[in-house]
């Protein structure tokens, strides 16, 4: 097999990749980013990395979930922290009913680019490129939205960043403390059906909790009661951005696309000989490939 | 994915059988899995390739209904169920989950135990690509999974 580089991908067949007008621009743009500090560490990707190992012998379940696509315009603390709740509700669901800890890994920090069925979308007789997602274009259906524009990974970045910030404060900061339980349960006008059961669980956790504490196991006392994981992953789809962010570590030398944590391969990118399955197969972060 | 693209993928993409490096996230779609499934499984299995199965019940499982892109969390719930009958079936462990979903209110799958309806589509549907599982679908959905765990692990 040839030498993988971070570029290697170029020379081979892409996909679902924009034409930017400007690629003078877009060359300013790759080079900024280039420089910019990293979203993850790979000692990151390699926990995540041995967690999943778990996950192969039945040790422990993954949890991936989040958005379909983030966007700038839903960009709140409060949907942040409603998805990064319901995860947490549903690891608590997993983990106490199932028997099994649980990898929880959002898509989420940069799930922004989006793979199309058709490269132009009509409507009432007009066609336009199609949206690709935040990070290239614009949603509106007006020809300049949908015009990719490179400043727009900046922007991406900046919003992964805070949002990275924000969930990482929420992992380890007190509100992923198991005795905060209670407090997950997100408070709709309506009490489900659902939302009682979970109720009814959260009531037998305390009571463990409770009983935990007697025995000296307090959340001062173990970090597990106290903080949780919790990872990021993307489609890789954008590779000039995937390669601004592929960094070599400087503890082994290995090479990790640091834009997430773990990243996959779509279905419609997948070719053997194309490019995402180039990029993807020198950075050692943990993939995920559609079938 | 037929099986034979499947192993040449795993290979290149961990060419030293890397526990925790692959992972297979499938969609089929309800009702499709044991048809599809078993044939990766074996695969995978006879090369001794080490991978995580997930399973992703978000995106064969898209339809439209009165103008709106919807998912019927029947079907969603449907393809987890097989997908663990599968995996039981073949002896391998049904590793992970990889879904499409939101902490808020939205009603844009249809079904659930709080039941969304057709006519609910309008009403809060906010997203910018595919139907996302709301809160309380979510919780549905991770309380069926636990149920499956438990059952594998009998």
């Amino acid at each position: 097999m040839s030498i993988w580089t971070p570029s290697s991908w170029r020379e081979k067949p892409i996909l679902q990749q924009p034409t930017y007008p400007n690629q003078d621009e877009l060359n300013k743009v790759l080079a900024e980013l280039k420089d910019y500090p990293p979203l993850v560490f790979a000692g990151e990707a390699r926990s995540l990395k041995s967690q999943l190992a778990n996950v192969v012998e039945g040790k422990a379940f993954l949890l991936q979930g989040g958005d379909c696509a983030e966007s700038f315009s839903e960009f709140h603390a409060t949907s942040i922290r409603d998805t990064f709740k319901a995860i947490l509700q549903m690891a608590v669901v997993l983990t106490y009913a199932g028997g099994l800890p649980v990898v929880k890994v959002g898509r989420v920090g940069g799930q922004f680019a989006k793979p199309r069925s058709g490269d132009t979308e009509t409507k009432n007789g007009v066609k336009l490129d199609s949206y690709r997602g935040d990070i290239i274009n614009g949603v509106d259906f007006m020809a300049e939205s949908r015009i990719p524009d490179p400043q727009r990974m900046i922007r991406a970045y900046n919003q992964s960043a805070a949002t990275l910030n924000l969930l990482r404060a929420f992992a380890t900061g007190g509100f992923a403390d198991l005795h905060q339980i209670h407090k997950w349960n997100l408070d709709f006008a309506h009490k489900s059906e659902i939302s009682q059961k979970f109720e009814d669980l959260a009531e037998e956790i305390s009571k463990s909790l409770k009983f935990m504490q007697a025995c000296g196991m307090t959340s001062k006392t173990h970090r597990t009661l106290r903080e949780t994981d919790f990872y990021t992953s993307h489609e890789a789809l954008l590779l000039p951005y995937e390669e601004a962010f592929a960094r070599k570590d400087s503890l082994t030398g290995d090479w990790y696309d640091t834009s997430a944590h773990m990243l996959w391969i779509g279905d419609r990118t997948r070719q053997l000989d194309g490019a995402h399955v180039e990029f993807l197969r020198g950075v050692h972060n943990p993939i995920g490939l559609k079938a | 994915m037929n099986p034979e693209d499947l192993v040449k993928l795993a290979n290149t993409l961990n060419p030293d059988n890397e526990a925790g490096r692959l992972n297979v996230i499938v969609r089929m779609g309800a009702g499709k899995v044991g048809d599809g499934l078993p044939a990766l499984i074996k695969a995978v299995e006879r090369e001794g390739l080490k991978v995580v199965w997930s399973c992703d019940p978000m995106h064969g499982n898209t339809i439209t209904s009165s103008g709106y892109k919807t998912r019927p969390v029947d079907a969603i719930l449907s393809e987890m169920k097989e997908f663990f009958q599968v995996h039981k079936a073949e002896g391998t462990f049904a590793g992970g989950v990889h879904l499409e979903m939101t902490g808020k209110n939205v009603t844009e799958c249809i079904g659930g135990s709080f039941t969304v309806t057709e006519a609910d589509l309008s009403s809060r549907y906010h997203t910018h690509c595919d139907p996302r599982l709301n809160a309380d679908q979510a919780l549905e959905l991770a309380f069926l999974i636990a149920d499956s765990l438990k059952d594998a692990q009998k």
